[in-house]
């Protein structure tokens, strides 16, 4: 017992030292911290000035906004629910900006991940958990097809990725929805939707009382795979490199055009897999999309509150869930449209994403170390 | 008697990612001197001088020129108070002619019009008072690298400068064209300019310079008159220690042929020969050098040699096997290293750690075939950061925080921790610190004992006359020399094969 406490005491030590003393790369941990919650604090701050003018009860406003999500387990339900698909979208595009690759497919991935998730979980003639195992697996490999297009223009041709991958989105779009109306519809809906997904293939409610499905769990493993894809396996390290500076990885030996090709692959099929999750998980108990989601614009949110980390992906999908469940309650209880958390996103992203935000700061904290790298020296000589 | 022109009081800069350019640096400079600013690489000598033409901001620190204080906040307030500087890499407009580059952003006009006859008239009498010949009408493109200097030091007496900055100004010339560019400096200090050159070549500071201040660690150590110092005590003040200049390679007994490359030959689009029916050999514990003015062939050869280029005709023989079609991957499996000659673009990648950078050649060896094994990179990257002596903090530092010579440690240690049977040795030691250039220099030969073949690319004459047992000379595509006696030649012999003055009539190759 008396170790345990002993060691707990040394573990206490050990943060406390590495926040009084850190060295370079604790150092640039908190900075980014900090500089992120600075960021969101100055946007907040800009919003609330927003509501004096746009609100009558601009006090009331801001509260429910911040702090509404947390009051009752339903919408706090919904704020995880929120993060599911933000997570997945996150993670895609993490990996495909790891190696450099501004690719955004994940909009139409998670358009045909969702589609075709249901079609096999509506059509396949098996059951339950097989039948989710499938769906998945069928989203994945026809959206790692997908995926394919845009990889392969860029390694053999050059042609720009993200122009692909843009045009690419509409012709997944239209494709999807071309099928959906014309064999899939089910009419009795009185909407363009799939048939009703039976209840056993679906996923469960995680949490009682909420929407939150355990369509969640999936979304943790693909988290921590990525997360082990990129920073312990030698195609992670290939797409880093990649990434930084593609004439070292060629210099090195190193098939910098096959982590072009497999980064966006695994990209779209992690959006895709997201979709299949998202409309298995989801309330309407069908697929209904008759335009894209979105969620490829909201991976690109989710990378760069992230830094490109597929481990900081699940705080970067849950802080954005929770500002837009804020945003909801804000425009459910007071007087304010929803539409404003469109203004503190942007705010947030534009000074995270500006390099030079702080870099004043940033010297400081920097120059004090050199400072005392040069006194020790100084004495050693 | 001469009175002080110009001084820099306690300048320190401090960069953005931490690192520490100057530190209370001091420079006092005298009108009408030429003054050396001397230092090992990554001792702030450029910093400083950037900060002086302004395209540096310090941290802290004051200017003085001609007693006031003066606050230089970009290049065109420095060429205001009489400050031109010459950067290393030109910045010319090789579209444009002459003239027009030598009045770029200053274009003398007439009702609107560029007044180009007055320009090249200006230039004309420019050049003539310096004593240079050019012709203003010239693009700029056509020019060889001494005019192009010439070039440049006119832009910056057109802007009436009085005090002018060459930064290593003779890294790209030749023994006789460095001497040709001495006498126009000469020239320029009898008619009153003061002359600031960046350098570490001791030979040249000696001939032309007067006085000489030494920096180190970006710190101001000392100044002095260049007659009262001789140059072993110059190259101890920059390192701060004692250094063996010259590390002659013992001599080897040559073994088995490694390298052999038969009628090379590489069109480029537009029919330009760049290498024409090469052929030469190099053998295990040899050290071959590719010696010659830059784009004579060199670096097409290199590119062609280790995979980059696969376009040619001819044949290159790695240990009796073809390396046609092959992969840079499968050359390097083949036994052949590279050590890369742009450092920052090929030899490292500047954002990921030391450790990763130690690794992207050999992944193989550290992963299972799928998972990067952490206690191989563990083991790799400390026996690299201590066996190659890499001054860091730890192998998870990233490599931009780190200074020239050990970011080369970094590449060097990557490139030979297996013993490679071919290392291509582009420049191996180019902007790095004489510490540095010793070591790598002793892990070249080190090598050589344990019969790796060594081709080494170099325009460091230095570097050539201690390492190399032959020397190749490049002119115009053509290998125009095969000095097989390299003891016995002058810098000032190889200067005039390198110039395409004076070839061997029989070119032997073995």
């Amino acid at each position: 017992m008396s170790n345990l406490i002993k060691k707990g005491k040394e573990f206490f030590k050990k943060i406390i030292v590495s926040i009084k003393y850190p060295n370079h790369k604790q150092k640039s941990k908190y900075f980014n911290l900090l500089r992120t919650f600075v960021a969101i604090m100055i946007a907040l701050l800009i919003t609330f000035i927003i509501l004096l003018f746009v609100s009558k009860e601009p006090f009331s406003a801001i509260s429910t906004l911040l702090f509404s999500p947390f009051k009752s387990k339903f919408w706090f339900g919904e704020v995880l629910r929120g993060a599911v698909p933000l997570i997945f979208a996150g993670v895609a595009a993490s990996i495909m900006l790891k190696c450099g690759q501004f690719n955004m497919i994940g909009e139409g991935s998670f358009y045909i991940g969702g589609l075709v998730g249901a079609l096999v979980a509506i059509y396949l003639p098996v059951n339950a958990f097989l039948a989710i195992l499938i769906a998945c697996l069928a989203a994945i490999v026809i959206t790692a097809l997908f995926g394919f297009i845009p990889a392969i223009l860029k390694a053999k041709l050059n042609v720009n990725e993200f122009v692909v991958s843009l045009m690419l989105n509409f012709i997944m779009l239209w494709v999807g929805l071309f099928f959906l109306q014309n064999y899939f519809r089910d009419e009795s809906s009185g909407d363009i939707a799939t048939q009703l997904i039976p209840n056993e293939n679906r996923f469960n409610i995680l949490l009682e009382g909420t929407y939150l499905s355990t369509g969640i769990i999936i979304a943790i493993i693909v988290v921590i795979v990525a997360a082990l894809f990129l920073y312990k396996t030698k195609y992670g390290y290939t797409i880093r490199i990649t990434g930084n500076n593609k004439n070292f990885a060629k210099f090195s030996g190193l098939s910098a055009l096959s982590a072009i090709i497999y980064s966006q692959v695994i990209g779209s099929a992690i959006a895709g897999l997201g979709g299949a999750v998202e409309i298995l998980g989801g309330i309407d108990g069908r697929f209904s999309w008759k335009s894209l989601p979105g969620y490829g614009f909201d991976g690109f949110i989710v990378a760069i509150l992230a830094s490109n980390n597929p481990l900081l992906a699940p705080l970067a999908a849950l802080f954005l869930a929770y500002l837009r469940t804020g945003a909801t309650l804000m425009s459910l209880q007071t007087d304010v449209a929803s539409e404003l958390i469109q203004v503190i996103q942007a705010m947030i992203i534009i000074i995270v994403a500006g390099q030079a935000f702080m870099a004043r700061y940033k010297n400081k904290i920097f120059k004090n170390t050199e400072k005392t790298v040069l006194n020790s020296s100084g004495e050693v000589q | 008697m001469k009175k002080s022109m110009l001084k820099m009081t306690n300048i320190s800069k401090i960069y953005d990612n931490g690192i520490v350019a100057n530190n209370n640096a001091f420079i006092e400079i005298f009108a009408g001197e030429i003054h050396a600013l001397a230092g090992e690489n990554g001792a702030g000598k450029s910093t400083l001088m950037k900060i002086l033409y302004g395209l540096e901001k310090p941290t802290s620190g004051k200017i003085y020129l001609n007693d006031n204080e003066v606050v230089i906040t970009s290049p065109l307030v420095a060429n205001s108070l009489g400050i031109g500087m010459v950067h290393q890499h030109f910045m010319l407009v090789n579209e444009l002619t002459v003239a027009e580059n030598v009045f770029l952003g200053k274009e003398i006009t007439k009702n609107l019009m560029i007044d180009y006859k007055k320009m090249t008239e200006s230039v004309n009498e420019l050049a003539e008072k310096f004593g240079m010949s050019i012709h203003p009408e010239e693009i700029v493109g056509n020019l060889s690298i001494v005019q192009k200097q010439k070039v440049e030091i006119l832009k910056a007496l057109a802007r009436k400068a009085k005090i002018l900055i060459l930064d290593e100004p003779t890294a790209v010339l030749t023994p006789q064209e460095t001497q040709e560019f001495f006498k126009q400096l000469e020239l320029l200090k009898k008619q009153g300019y003061t002359i600031i050159i960046i350098t570490h070549k001791l030979n040249e500071i000696k001939q032309i310079c007067d006085r000489i201040t030494i920096m180190r660690n970006g710190k101001f150590i000392g100044m002095y008159d260049v007659k009262e110092i001789s140059e072993a005590e110059i190259s101890k003040l920059m390192v701060g220690r004692d250094v063996i200049h010259e590390i002659k390679k013992t001599e080897i007994e040559p073994g088995a042929i490694v390298l052999a490359v038969n009628h090379l030959t590489k069109i480029v689009s537009g029919g330009k020969i760049v290498l024409n029916n090469i052929s030469f050999s190099c053998k295990q514990g040899e050290i071959v050098c590719l010696c010659g003015v830059e784009g004579n062939g060199q670096r097409e050869l290199i590119d062609i040699m280790t995979g980059f280029d696969q376009d040619y005709s001819g044949n290159i023989l790695l240990n009796g096997i073809n390396i046609a079609k092959k992969s840079i991957k499968q050359i390097r499996d083949m036994g052949e290293s590279h050590i890369p000659e742009d450092r920052t673009l090929f030899g490292v990648d500047l954002s990921s750690s030391i450790a990763d950078n130690l690794i992207s050649t050999s992944l193989n060896d550290v992963s299972n075939g799928i998972f990067i094994n952490k206690k191989r990179v563990e083991e790799v990257s400390q026996d690299g950061i201590h066996s190659y002596q890499i001054k860091c903090e730890d192998a998870t530092q990233k490599v931009n925080m780190l200074s020239g010579g050990n970011m080369q440690k970094v590449v060097v240690a990557r490139e030979t921790k297996k013993i490679p049977s071919l290392l291509v040795a582009n420049q191996p030691t180019r902007g790095v610190d004489v510490g540095a250039i010793e070591f790598i220099h002793k892990k070249i030969i080190n090598l050589c004992h344990h019969q790796t073949a060594v081709l080494l690319v170099s325009s460091d004459l230095t570097e050539v006359f201690s390492l190399a047992d032959r020397i190749l000379v490049f002119y115009a595509g053509n290998i125009v020399a095969n000095i097989t006696n390299v003891k016995e030649i002058t810098e000032e012999e190889l200067g005039l094969y390198m110039l395409g003055l004076k070839r061997m009539d029989e070119v032997k190759y073995e």
